[in-house]
């Protein structure tokens, strides 16, 4: 079976919450 | 005050607390039900937990606050292996971003739709500069194996 990445997973992050703080 | 707590939130998602993180966004929901920031950050949470069932619920539960969220609904249906539903809630986007795209790429190559596959890892390919393009030519390469 050839490697494959899940990419996506690095994507799932917190949004900025500079306006937030 | 909301501002010390989304303070408290950001330390522990950037500590990778995310037991801590989720203990916060309820407090800040509790005190501001509408908040779509403190809810986005819980669903982070739960998919960071690899708690993907909990994480789909929320977002099924608070269409109010979620309608924004399609990449991290489709990322859970992609882990939960309902890999339609992940393919429906993408191209039911309007105007998906670079995340959707990759996303769908993965869930394409799942679906052995490996022609439709390369077309998106090109897309993608073609319009990233980030730390996974070796990645992302890994996965091209199983793409185009399989395509043999
Ligand atoms: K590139």
């Amino acid at each position: 079976k050839p490697l494959f990445f899940d990419i996506a997973f690095n994507h799932v992050e917190f949004p900025s919450l500079e306006d937030k703080v | 005050n909301l501002s010390a707590l989304f303070t408290e939130l950001n330390k522990h998602g950037q500590n990778g607390d995310y037991d801590r993180a989720i203990k916060v966004t309820n407090k800040i929901l509790k005190a501001a039900p509408g908040d779509k920031k403190a809810f986005h950050c819980k669903v982070i949470c739960l998919i960071q937990q690899s708690d993907f069932r909990q994480a789909l619920k929320v977002l099924q539960d608070n269409s109010n606050l979620s309608s924004e969220l399609t990449f991290e609904k489709a990322y859970c249906q992609y882990r939960l292996n309902a890999v339609r539903d992940a393919l429906s809630t993408i191209r039911d986007t309007i105007n998906p971003d670079i995340k959707l795209k990759e996303l769908e790429g993965q869930v394409l190559y799942r679906l052995e739709e490996y022609e439709d596959c390369l077309d998106v890892y090109r897309d993608v390919i073609k319009n990233t500069s980030d730390d996974y393009e070796e990645e992302r030519h890994t996965n091209l390469s199983a793409v185009t194996a399989a395509l043999q």
